[in-house]
């Protein structure tokens, strides 16, 4: 068994960072410089509080800048920053793969804090500011499937979660984690009376040793810069090996469990959605099939399918956590 | 009268087509998505299920409002369905599957909601065959029985869609109430209600011409 994460000290320099990341770093860099020029010409009140980035995002972007490289980068073409942050589920902000986009563009991260409970030595609630503060970030290029059948390369930027339980102390009978995203109609309009399709808050669950696997991760960014809201900007996860559903957007808050905690999309379909939702080509979704992917960029004339592999690609690092289970039937 | 009546299909025409012709800017302009294929395919069947609600409104919109003008769109929006599905189904084979025979094949064979939609379009095939005038009237009674695959078609094509939904259910069951409307007002016509000279059940209508 070989754990990708023991070779963190010794990278050869070609695989530090893949060109094309490299590249959209100094693309970004150049947006910045336009995004303060026309900030600075413009004078309205909304230019002015993005002038002076909160506490929070300051401290995100300083952080951002010395963002350690994925150690083991995998070797697949990224998919293109814009087509990250415009083809998302995010029903908080609509149903339409481009409803988060569209609707988040006055979403508001602040105020912002993580509530901490259930088996753990003693609640606590973490202001943003705070629950980043300890972390060094690290990028990590993972293959994102969704159990829709289409899948992206992403470069996430974040921190292990495993850093982050144990900030939070649980105690001896924490078997299982549960997340929650915010609920708020004003911050997710989709959430509003009338226009909810599914029940909130969106609730997510990892068994511990799943949270606590290196390459479960707590993301705070994308492509080198501050996660954006249809991405579920502050906070969100990162389970690489599960279909996208699993990594939950917009976390508020974590609770450690003696039980496995419900999750939405097992309580609206079960039999369509498990609590493991492990990527797996031989279980198929009932109505279609898992058996491949679209992985995007694709176009008209080519939709670029490619075949699932067994936990996205990442059995060897991950199968031994379900070894002797039944997938068929724990799907 | 028949000035209002091509007024009608000229409106028709134009209208039905406006959605095409939107999906073929968009696609000039490069602005399909990040997943464009499915953006059509998606697109075209929503556009095709929506001229087949219409065209089954046009005989309660007749029995409602009392107008036989409105039978002169039944046809053209038919058929502008009938032509969004066809190539709804083409750009599903075309560019959805890229093609591979492989993933077509798996698809129309494993997939519930394939098989509806495809048995949908097939039925479909006969009423657009006899759709013109002259063998409509070779036809007769015929003619009405064949057309009332419709209602067949109709329920095939909802849950066709509402299956292949994820969990987008607003517009599946806004489409499922309007059908079942459309269907209520044909049954109370078909009961007697609504009766005038204007309005007397479509098969009686039919059979005189």
């Amino acid at each position: 068994m070989q754990i990708k994460i023991a070779r963190l000290s010794d990278p050869k320099p070609s695989e530090i960072t893949p060109e094309s990341t490299y590249w959209n770093r100094r693309q970004w860099l150049s947006g910045l410089g336009y995004t303060g020029a026309m900030l600075a010409l413009t004078g309205s009140a909304a230019s002015a509080q993005a002038q002076s980035p909160s506490p929070w995002e300051q401290l995100l972007q300083q952080k951002l800048a010395s963002t350690a490289p994925d150690p083991d980068p995998i070797d697949e073409t990224l998919t293109p920053y814009e087509d990250v942050i415009r083809y998302n589920n995010f029903y908080e902000f609509g149903t339409g793969k481009g409803d988060p986009v569209a609707n988040s563009k006055r979403f508001k991260v602040e105020p912002w804090s993580v509530r901490i409970d259930g088996a753990v030595q003693k609640p606590f609630t973490l202001q943003l500011e705070d629950l980043i503060k300890p972390h060094a970030l690290q990028e990590r290029i993972y293959r994102f499937r969704c159990v829709e059948a289409w899948s992206m390369v992403v470069p996430w930027v974040g921190f292990p979660l495993a850093e982050l339980i144990s900030r939070c102390e649980p105690t001896a009978s924490a078997k299982y984690l549960r997340f929650e995203t915010l609920v708020d109609p004003q911050r997710f309009p989709a959430q509003g009376f009338g226009r909810s399709t599914i029940p909130w808050p969106y609730v997510e669950g990892l068994r511990m040793d799943e949270a606590q696997h290196p390459l479960s991760l707590m993301v705070v960014g994308v492509y080198g810069k501050v996660l954006p809201a249809q991405n579920g900007a502050p906070l969100r996860l990162m389970v690489p090996w599960k279909y996208g559903f699993k990594s939950i957007k917009s976390i508020v808050r974590i609770s450690f469990l003696e039980q496995q905690p419900p999750t939405t999309w097992e309580r609206l379909a079960s039999q369509e959605y498990g609590f493991y939702a492990n990527v797996n080509p031989e279980v198929d979704h009932p109505r279609w099939s898992q058996k491949r992917e679209r992985r995007l960029p694709n176009s008209l004339f080519d939709p670029n399918w490619i075949p699932t592999r067994k936990f996205n690609g990442y059995e060897n690092e991950v199968a031994h956590l379900y070894a002797g289970m039944n997938l068929r039937k724990l799907y | 009268m028949p000035g209002r009546q091509n007024l009608l299909r000229a409106v028709v025409h134009s209208l039905a087509a406006c959605p095409l012709a939107s999906l073929l800017w968009e696609m000039s302009q490069n602005q399909l998505g990040s997943d464009p294929a499915t953006y059509l395919v998606h697109q075209l069947g929503f556009w095709g299920l929506v001229l087949l609600w219409c065209s089954l409104a046009m005989t309660p919109l007749r029995i409602l409002l009392r107008q036989p003008l409105w039978m002169g769109a039944r046809r053209p929006l038919g058929l502008w369905s009938f032509f969004y599905i066809t190539l709804h189904l083409t750009a599903f084979i075309l560019a959805w599957c890229g093609l591979d025979f492989a993933i077509v094949s798996e698809e129309i064979t494993e997939r519930p909601y394939v098989i509806l939609g495809l048995m949908s379009w097939l039925l479909m095939m006969p009423l657009a065959a006899t759709s013109t005038h002259s063998i409509r009237r070779r036809m007769g009674a015929r003619w009405v029985r064949l057309h009332r695959l419709v209602y067949l078609i109709a329920v095939l094509a909802f849950f066709h869609f509402a299956l292949a939904a994820k969990l987008e259910y607003v517009k599946p069951i806004a489409f499922g109430i309007v059908l079942i409307f459309l269907f209520f007002i044909r049954i109370k016509a078909r009961q007697g209600r609504f009766t005038s000279i204007k309005c007397a059940p479509l098969s009686l209508r039919r059979s005189k011409s």
